[in-house]
């Protein structure tokens, strides 16, 4: 999970109606406003979070690249027909779905999949990931053994603090894709440890985040690496 | 014949749906059709369906065929003449490089005349009613349908009078006493063979004028009669059935009175015969499949299997590929499983995995990228384990559930806790703590 910058508006038109939006939002499964915005809103979210799952960082729209293109937006929304993709959209604070459904603010593309037991869980507001100060290293810990993300046992010292940020992982599913996580990192440090790359040159698109655990881990263990 | 490669131009689900059937470049045996073909993909891909077209295509013209492995099915569709619905397939020979026939059979199959027909590609079919042409010689085929554990009792107490077994076999519909009788024919002959010389021996013991020598050497004759003498039921059980039977601690009874031919009887590894109404549903299958394509000594037959697995533990799951394979060597072999233990018998070209497009149409998942290469080949169920096999062919790719990742993450905090801890007795506590939770997880991930 890392950070997220959700400044870059492509859906101007949804915007523009979110930030003028006086009082209650319509409910969420309002039809007349999902049919306008919602692909649009998820387009946009797959342009920030560089077509990965907000929460997960596994790859959900491959084709991210193509949705700055300017034939693919017409007057603030998206001119397309809804592509293959694997996402879909998430209120992170969930108490804000019955009033504030639409506000951007609080929205972010996620893996269904992974969704499904977050519900309406509680999610502790520092790992929000579009917060100014987020910063995954300080927040977790990344188990190399397990492929499983932990909270940072130096940042979150008490037993009560550390269940808070371990529910809010567990709830966010940021583990849910650890056994494909684990599969899709083992050729690239692979990779690395037989010297066919290097960690600076390789490329990595999903896991990101985890990958530069790694890469903390293997130097400060083998520094020579 | 031997099905080497499938096209559907629109029916249901399947739109512009190929499949190659052969062995790919590369292989020793490339171009040749596939023995065996491992059908797997969510419920309601087609599965059924697709062994159910194939089942049908070997009820096609036989004088047709003029080599084993020339015919793809292709452009299978629907069709209407007048008010009657038929599916329409177009039958290619690969040696003539032409359109073969077109066959059709009625979508009603209420009516047992009326489910097979084929239509000469001179013939202009739109013009013809398709159910006007009849066809009665069919290729060796078998079907053996999922459900049928339920037809047990049924199949036990009818034993078909029919000794010839029929050209087409659909196990669903019919009678498992079909095969038994020929069986119980040659149980007799055994018997009787068996208890005349044992009669003509008895009468020697009491005639009075016989020599021990005498006696002594139709004695040994006796003994080496019964030796060579093959008891049917003996060969039921050692040649094959007992094979997977004794998983379940039951073997073929083969010492049966005379009289009491009646159907197949199971004991126990005590002797003590087992009622067939007490048999295991797992036991049940296995008999209702493995009799039948044994029996029917099937030569290059299609034979398609509908859910092998049914009723079976998984250990047996791992072996039934090889053993049904082995009833019928020579025969093309077509399986529709849910099961990763079925899979994982399976070389990739040998599987036919079935996925949904977004649009509901299906299509066929490619286990290879570029050329149909046995080096391009990049998922290999029998190197995988079985959480691969889940994995990697059955896409069960979110396979951590929620009471996994729990375990797994407090046991990573566990281990935290104990190395931080500088009391030799609290991490003794620790310990015992997370010895507890990574045995629950198998050790698998516990260590370092």
């Amino acid at each position: 999970m890392r950070k997220i910058d959700k400044s870059k508006i492509l859906s101007t038109e949804y915007k523009a109606w979110e930030e003028n939006k006086v009082g209650d939002h319509p409910p969420y499964t309002n039809t007349t406003t999902r049919n306008k915005y919602y692909l649009d809103i998820l387009m946009n979210l797959y342009h920030c979070q560089e077509g990965l799952c907000a929460y997960t960082e596994k790859d959900i729209f491959t084709d991210f690249h193509n949705l700055l293109k300017e034939e693919n937006w017409e007057a603030g929304k998206y001119n397309k027909a809804r592509p293959r993709n694997e996402g879909e959209v998430d209120h992170f604070d969930s108490s804000l779905k019955s009033n504030k459904a639409w506000l951007w603010d609080n929205l972010f593309a996620v893996l269904g999949k992974a969704n499904n037991e977050k519900r309406t869980h509680k999610i502790d507001e520092r790992l929000k990931p579009d917060t100014p100060d987020f910063d995954p290293f300080k927040l977790f810990e990344y188990d190399i053994d397990k492929d499983v993300f932990i909270p940072n046992t130096t940042t979150f010292q008490s037993d009560s603090e550390k269940n808070i940020i371990s529910d809010s992982i567990f709830h966010l599913g940021i583990n849910f894709v650890q056994g494909h996580r684990s599969r899709a990192l083992k050729p690239i440090l692979k990779q690395i440890e037989l010297g066919v790359e290097t960690w600076g040159s390789i490329e990595v698109r999903e896991y990101p985040t985890a990958f530069e655990f790694y890469k903390q881990h293997f130097k400060n263990n083998f520094s020579s690496t | 014949m031997k099905i080497k490669s499938l096209h559907i131009a629109d029916f249901n689900q399947f739109q512009n749906f190929s499949l190659d059937l052969t062995y790919p470049e590369g292989h020793e045996r490339a171009g040749e059709p596939l023995d065996k073909v491992c059908i797997i993909g969510q419920s309601g891909t087609g599965k059924t369906s697709l062994l159910r077209f194939m089942q049908r295509m070997t009820k096609i013209e036989q004088e047709l065929v003029d080599n084993e492995y020339v015919w793809t099915i292709k452009d299978i569709s629907n069709l209407k003449y007048g008010n009657k619905s038929f599916i329409s397939i177009n039958v290619y020979d690969h040696v003539a490089n032409k359109l073969a026939f077109i066959w059709h059979w009625t979508v009603d199959e209420r009516s047992n005349n009326s489910i097979h027909n084929a239509v000469d590609t001179k013939s202009n079919y739109h013009e013809q009613d398709p159910s006007n042409i009849f066809v009665q010689n069919y290729q060796k085929s078998l079907i053996i349908p999922a459900e049928l554990v339920q037809r047990y009792s049924e199949f036990e107490e009818k034993v078909d009078k029919d000794l010839t077994p029929p050209q087409f076999l659909d196990l669903g519909k019919i009678h498992l006493g079909k095969f038994w009788k020929s069986y119980q024919k040659q149980i007799s002959d055994y018997q009787k063979k068996l208890i005349q010389k044992r009669n003509e021996f008895g009468k020697l013991v009491a005639n009075k004028s016989v020599t021990a020598k005498q006696l002594s050497i139709e004695a040994d004759s006796l003994r080496e009669f019964e030796e060579q003498l093959e008891n049917p039921l003996t060969i039921i059980g050692n040649g094959f059935l007992n094979k997977l039977l004794e998983n379940f601690k039951l073997r073929v009874k083969t010492d049966v009175d005379l009289d009491d031919i009646g159907f197949l009887k199971i004991e126990d590894f005590q002797g003590r015969e087992v009622p067939n109404a007490f048999l295991s549903t797992g036991t049940k299958q296995i008999l209702l499949t493995a009799l039948p394509i044994y029996a029917s000594k099937l030569k290059n037959a299609l034979i398609f299997f509908d859910e092998p697995e049914r009723s079976l533990y998984p250990d047996i799951q791992t072996k039934i590929v090889d053993f049904y394979t082995s009833l019928a060597p020579d025969s093309q072999f077509f399986f529709a499983t849910h099961s990763p233990l079925v899979a994982s018998s399976f070389d990739p070209w040998e599987i036919v995995e079935l996925k949904f497009k977004e649009d509901g149409a299906v299509y066929q998942e490619l286990y290879y990228e570029g050329e149909r290469h046995v080096d391009n080949y990049n998922v290999f169920p029998k190197r995988l384990d079985y959480s691969g096999i889940l994995s990697k062919v059955f896409d069960v790719e979110e396979e951590s559930n929620a009471e996994r990742i729990k375990a797994l993450m407090e046991l990573s905090l566990l281990e935290r806790k104990i190395k931080e801890t500088p009391l030799q007795s609290e991490k003794k506590i620790l310990w015992k703590q997370y010895e507890k939770l990574a045995n629950s997880l198998n050790w698998e991930t516990a260590d370092a």
